[in-house]
């Protein structure tokens, strides 16, 4: 049953990562590190329910991951608004400001 | 048998909801997918006796994630309707299937020593282990420090000048 959790975890991951680096929309891409974000915290879990002999250390470190991915959400939309803002689009090709 | 059962349903209904938020036309039906796979992620940490972490998913991510991605959606209108691929769709699909690929590969060909029977846990368990002797408490603090820097963080970002 552990590897039925870890495979379906390694697909989330995947289809995250593919989100994340193949869409051009800014809030896209912060779902899709969401969703990567989750594939991690299911594996975490499973290993904490199939492995180890501390059974919950995987489930308090899975607390910690939201409390970051929290964070991490509310400061990267700011960021989103704030180039709404200014540059009208969040179409982040075309935010290239920065780009040499 | 019936851990089983909800594994395959909720698995299956989160991978097609996670499709979803990656391939969805519209960007505010890619967030509600997204909510969808949130909750079916709380689902699976069930099955897995993580009842506490399913609870807190459901209250800090569809609660609070999901809602401020939907007002971010909501305050950026017009061109932010749109879900394009970049140019680089073709080489990243390779790149993730393969990244995807190795990952399973190695999930499968690993013999996981698992325990002989899982250990009961519930909740108190997890606060044994969050507030007990040498616990997770001090970590308590920096998150709590975290979160008071992401909020003056926003508050100057969005000011206004």
């Amino acid at each position: 049953m552990l590897g039925h959790y870890l495979i379906l975890s390694a697909i989330l991951f995947s289809i995250g990562l593919f989100g994340a680096l193949s869409r051009r929309n800014g809030v896209v891409i912060l779902m899709s590190i969401e969703l990567m974000l989750n594939a991690a915290n299911l594996a975490l879990v499973s290993f904490s329910k199939y492995l180890v002999s501390q059974p919950v250390s995987g489930q308090a470190f899975v607390l910690f991951i939201l409390v970051v991915a929290a964070a991490e959400v509310t400061v990267a939309l700011a960021i989103v608004m704030e180039i709404y803002r200014s540059h009208q689009t969040i179409d982040v090709t075309n935010v290239d400001l920065m780009k040499w | 048998m019936s851990q089983a059962i909800a594994f395959w349903v909720f698995a299956l209904l989160l991978v097609v909801s996670a499709l979803g938020v990656v391939f969805m036309k519209n960007v505010f039906h890619s967030a509600l997918a997204l909510i969808a796979a949130l909750l079916m992620m709380a689902g699976l940490f069930i099955t897995l006796n993580a009842e506490f972490l399913a609870m807190a998913q459901i209250i800090i991510y569809v609660g609070a994630i999901a809602v401020i991605i939907l007002l971010a959606i909501m305050l950026t209108p017009g061109l932010s309707s749109a879900n394009r691929p970049n140019r680089l769709v073709l080489p990243m699909l390779l790149l993730c299937a393969v990244f995807g690929g190795v990952l399973v590969i190695s999930f499968t060909r690993t013999a996981w020593q698992s325990l002989p029977a899982p250990t009961s846990m519930d909740t108190s368990t997890l606060a044994v282990e969050m507030f007990g002797e040498n616990g997770f408490y001090p970590v308590l603090g920096i998150a709590g420090l975290l979160i008071l820097a992401t909020i003056v963080g926003v508050i100057a970002i969005l000011r206004g000048k």
